[in-house]
């Protein structure tokens, strides 16, 4: 399966940054905050008819905000802009810093990253002209593919190796379209053949994958999940539903698929019962664990999966497939003197952080699953945690923390984070910001935060080394839209709200900054080389 | 009265034994232009196509001499270093004969001229204040002066003039590449050390757009092309008119940091370019040329309105681009790696920067001086070293009664003083940067200022009246010299044999001057001169 973390994909308060987040570098973690931390169910905005199976909401639900942040398009050396007015991409070489443009079709709006490629490539919709357009840039020139595309589409995934890409349509980006719009059209990609089919699946789906190694996708709507097959001429072959009452429970609160797309689980707020369902044959189990499950994540592999019970303070290790034929067989550890209602496992999936940002808590656990039964460590924190964001080699962790409001004794702050070494039991480095953070990308040795607050005009950077925990701050010009490593040119970026659009580049290296600005200016340079 | 008819009348008898007599001597004495140079003036004769030299001897004595101009001169202009006079010539019209003149370029240097014929005639002229290049295209057309040098012109039409080639390699003639721009402005940057050795550039600013030209490279066979920055995007039809660049080469050993800031004077954007290597194994679309080994990195900010002056500074932080926006009360630091930038308030809508670090110093940074005529009173200066909490150090305001329209540069050995002229009273000012004082001087009508060459005296007179006054710029000691005749310019020219002279010209009629000697000015020791025009025909 393509997806790295798919509780965040599946999850039904998914961001609006989903697609991004496929184009996003494979060796570092990257997020976007949006606006709105609140976490509105995919049940909410679809309008649940009937009040299905969910058992009443709990007073105060855990906010999926790591699934808000999404990466800016970053390709091995390219970092790549769509300007929907001009109808050009601009993609700037983070070493040279060279900007130059390509016409894509009309109105390019969203982009993805191409992965498994030999060249940068990326694919990019064009929401006017409804159509997309493949662009591959090596030395000698760039080459584009044009595609037909279902209307409405503004997200893309794709396969592992590259072969395929499925653009579909997120209803949730579209914060107030009509109900008729089901977003139901999904358009399959072959980017070998240069051919597009279109498809349709259930009532307006919040995600969809591709299995690893197979011809075969999925995707997850409120009617159930459906099976794609991509053998030969694409088709939906089964639709497979995730409840006893598919007609009454019009989606699901959380759902995540197995890399290789051959179980589901589904996760439903305020209920402590986890459904997993085989896709192949359509059976389901249901797990249930001793309260309310808060958060659920699947690893990597796929082979294990990580449910939290904020109520009792228990965390579920559940092996996949087994507990689809031995649903009441799986460890069970209890995080004693502790308050932990989500969970976010490592990409190695032996690690994972414990953290509530339900409520003040100032402390996460480290989850190591790797002895039997897994251990639990707590490290005090000095702010109460908003989000978490584990290193690929979870060596280290960057913890996010919320703005804290000022006392009496002592002045509140506009936000601050953590860099948290996770292998060795060593304390965390909390820095104060100067605004709320924003963007977060982590590689194995360097983190990049971003803050902004419009209110004040403050806007920076940080740059975090690790394992050293030094953190030096970059003042930005502009706000910050999104945050992003380029692993060839080993540079980080921060791409900036600018009408003439704007890249702050940070070799992550030396430190050195540099920041572009106008990429069509930059692109209209004619010094008679060849493009 | 045509000075042939004046001359015949004299000597008529020997005109008749000769024959038919040139057409000079039918010609009227037009409208007569003079230039100063550092030993000379030259009185520009377009009528009889020739140019007067006149040099300053011993006791007050004016030497005469003529050289030869091409026909129909369209532009003429001194170097700023009064080593060199250039002299643009249409030649004649329609050429009926293989000896009628061709459009030329007359440069007039140590009493000699030299001449570089031309293929078509052209009215621009940009010389390189190093003395080495002439730019030769065409006059942009403004409307107070309509001059277009030929029926047919192409703007982006470049003549390049290299004074130090021999005659055969010194002409080189460049189309820019055009998006539909008409060049207004071409400069010679200074010698930058760029990623492929040290370079000079030509900088050509159009209505929309900007050229760079490495002139170390311009008869380079395979030729390599120019470099253009447009500065509009594809979505706007309004372009971005550049107002005015400066440069700076960076740091002394590092060949990718040298800088270009443009100005806009329809944006709020300030444009950078720095100068950086260009991509290895580079090819050009056209394989008759090779690329650059240097390209243009394009960067912008804004400034919060639209700037009056930009100029590189040196802070404590770094280099700088500095830039002020009267209509917004403020000057603006932008750091051309980060784009950030910090503002500071000034009092006054000051326009105008001028870097006086050389001068006064600077505690860790550059110091500026700032003024303008946009209803600024006074002028300020920026020290740009840093203080707690803010990227400069301070802003010290001297206030004048009225804005300032200009600034004169005073040359060593007094290079502290800036002379400030006013934009409406009779007066100006004496600025001593260095004690920060501002002395007043108060004239009796608009007066036109001149600061001598060996920074010593200021001359200050009333065009078309008899009006002069030296200012001894050690004390600001005005003393009063009137002439009895008009003055339409004044010279303060090095004497042939030692000291100065200033020669006082009167362009009515044939042309006279009055020469005194400008360290110890005496209209009792001063000569006079008439009808200068008239010799040696």
């Amino acid at each position: 399966m393509s997806i790295m973390k798919p509780r965040s994909l599946l999850e039904s308060v998914a961001p609006a940054f989903f697609t991004f987040a496929c184009g996003c570098s494979n060796i570092s973690a990257e997020g976007t905050l949006a606006a709105g931390r609140a976490a509105p169910s995919a049940n909410d905005e679809s309008g649940p008819e009937t009040a299905g199976g969910a058992a009443p909401a709990e007073a105060t639900p855990e906010r999926e905000v790591e699934s808000d942040y999404g990466a800016p398009v970053a390709t091995g050396n390219f970092v790549w802009i769509t300007n929907p007015k001009s109808g050009q991409v601009a993609f700037v070489d983070a070493t040279t810093l060279r900007v130059k443009t390509v016409e894509a079709g009309n109105g390019p709006t969203f982009l993805g990253r191409v992965p498994g490629q030999g060249v940068d490539t990326t694919l990019v919709l064009n929401v006017l002209s409804n159509d997309a357009t493949l662009l591959r840039v090596s030395k000698a020139e760039i080459t584009t593919t044009t595609f037909k595309v279902a209307p409405l589409a503004n997200s893309l995934v794709f396969s592992a190796d590259g072969h395929f890409a499925i653009a579909w349509g997120d209803s949730r980006k579209v914060p107030k379209a009509p109900k008729p719009d089901g977003f139901q059209d999904l358009t399959v990609m072959n980017l070998v053949t240069g051919t597009s089919t279109v498809l349709a699946v259930g009532y307006r789906p919040v995600a969809v994958g591709f299995a690893a190694g197979q011809a075969r996708a999925f995707a997850i709507s409120q009617d159930g999940i459906a099976i794609l097959d991509l053998t030969s001429d694409p088709q939906v072959i089964k639709n497979v539903a995730v409840s006893d009452t598919p007609n009454d429970d019009p989606g699901s609160r959380d759902v995540s698929v197995t890399p290789n797309g051959n179980v589901a689980l589904i996760r439903r707020d305020g209920s402590s019962t986890i459904t997993a369902v085989a896709l192949d044959t359509g059976l389901r189990s249901s797990i249930v664990l001793p309260g309310p499950v808060t958060d659920l994540d699947l690893n990597e592999a796929g082979d294990q999966a990580v449910a939290v019970v904020r109520a009792t303070s228990q965390v579920a290790v559940l092996p996949i497939p087994a507990i689809l034929i031995a649903p009441t067989t799986f460890a069970t550890v209890t995080v004693s003197g502790e308050t932990i209602g989500s969970v976010s496992l490592a990409p190695g999936g032996q690690r994972g952080l414990l953290y509530t940002n339900a409520s003040d808590v100032q402390r996460v656990s480290i989850l190591d699953l790797l002895p039997a039964p897994p251990t639990v460590r707590a490290v005090r924190l000095y702010s109460p945690v908003l989000a978490v964001f584990s290193a690929p080699d979870a060596r280290h962790a960057v913890i996010l923390h919320e703005k804290t409001a000022g006392t009496a004794g002592e002045p509140g702050s506009p936000g601050a984070f953590s860099i948290l070494p996770v292998a060795k039991a060593l304390p965390p480095k909390i820095v104060a910001t100067f605004a709320p953070p924003f963007a977060v990308a982590v590689t194995n040795d360097r983190a990049i935060v971003a803050e902004r607050d419009d209110k004040t005009n403050v806007f920076g950077a940080y740059l975090a080394r690790m394992p050293q925990l030094m953190v030096e701050r970059y003042p930005l010009a502009s706000p910050p839209l999104a945050v992003g490593i380029v692993d060839g040119a080993k540079r980080a970026f921060i791409a900036q709200q600018h009408p003439e659009g704007r890249l702050t580049f940070i070799d992550l290296e030396t430190g050195l900054a540099r920041t572009l600005t106008g990429f069509e200016l930059s692109s209209r340079v004619v010094d008679g080389s060849k493009p | 009265m045509t000075r042939g008819a004046f001359v015949a009348v004299c000597v008529f008898s020997s005109l008749v034994a000769c024959g038919a007599r040139p057409s000079i001597y039918d010609a009227s004495i037009g409208q007569v232009r003079a230039y100063g140079l550092s030993e000379s003036v030259v009185v520009v004769d377009d009528n009889a196509h020739r140019a007067v030299v006149l040099s300053a001897l011993t006791d007050q004595g004016l030497g005469r001499s003529a050289l030869p101009l091409g026909k129909g001169v369209l532009k003429a202009e001194a170097s700023a270093d009064g080593q060199r006079l250039f002299v643009l010539s249409r030649g004649d019209t329609t050429r009926k004969r293989e000896s009628d003149e061709k459009p030329s370029l007359t440069v007039i240097e140590n009493g000699a001229a030299r001449i570089f014929p031309l293929e078509s005639p052209h009215s621009g002229l940009s010389i390189d204040p190093l003395g080495r290049w002439v730019a030769i295209f065409a006059a942009p057309v403004v409307t107070s002066a309509p001059v277009q040098a030929s029926f047919v012109e192409n703007p982006n039409e470049i003549v390049l003039v290299d004074l130090t080639a021999p005659g055969e390699t010194a002409v080189t003639p460049r189309t820019l590449r055009s998006f539909g721009g008409l060049p207004q402005r071409v400069s010679f940057t200074p010698q930058l050390l760029l990623p492929g050795g040290p370079r000079r550039l030509m900088v050509v600013e159009t209505d929309q757009d900007v050229a760079l030209l490495d002139l170390d490279n311009v008869r380079a066979t395979p030729r390599r092309p120019e470099i253009t920055v447009r500065l509009a995007g594809g979505t706007s039809a309004i372009p971005n008119r550049p107002g005015g660049f400066v440069v700076d080469d960076g740091d002394p050993t590092r060949n990718d940091d040298a800088r270009l800031g443009i100005r806009l004077e329809n944006s709020p954007n300030v444009v950078s370019l720095t100068l950086v290597a260009s991509a290895l194994g580079a090819t050009t679309e056209d394989p008759s040329q090779v690329p650059n080994d240097f390209r243009a990195d394009v960067n912008l900010a804004d400034v919060g309105g639209i700037p009056g002056d930009i100029v590189f500074v040196r802070t404590n932080a770094g280099l700088r681009l500095a830039a002020v926006v009267p209509s917004m009360k403020r000057a603006v630091l932008v750091d051309l790696d980060t784009s950030v930038t910090t503002t500071v308030d000034l009092p006054e809508a000051y326009a105008k920067f001028a870097l006086i670090t050389n001068v006064v110093g600077g505690s860790g940074g550059d110091t500026a001086l700032l003024y303008g005529s946009g209803g600024a009173r006074g002028v300020a200066f920026w020290s740009l070293g840093r203080a707690a909490g803010q990227p400069y150090r301070s802003v010290e305001v001297i206030s004048l009664a009225t804005p300032v329209a200009s600034v004169l540069d005073v040359p060593p050995p007094r290079p502290e003083l800036k002379i400030l002229q006013g934009t409406t009273a009779n007066s100006f000012y004496g600025l001593n940067l260095v004690t920060r004082t501002a002395s007043p001087l108060t004239t009796l009508a608009a007066a036109s200022l001149v600061v001598s060459r060996d920074g010593e005296r200021l001359w200050a007179f009333e065009r078309g009246r008899t009006s002069l006054a030296q200012v001894s710029l050690s004390d600001l000691h005005p003393l009063p010299v009137p002439l009895d005749r008009p003055i339409d310019a004044v010279f303060d020219v090095a004497r042939i044999g030692g000291g100065r002279s200033l020669i006082a010209l009167d362009a009515r009629g044939a042309v006279g001057a009055t020469v005194l000697d400008a360290g110890a000015p005496d209209t009792a020791a001063s000569r006079s001169y008439y009808g200068l025009l008239l010799e040696d025909l």
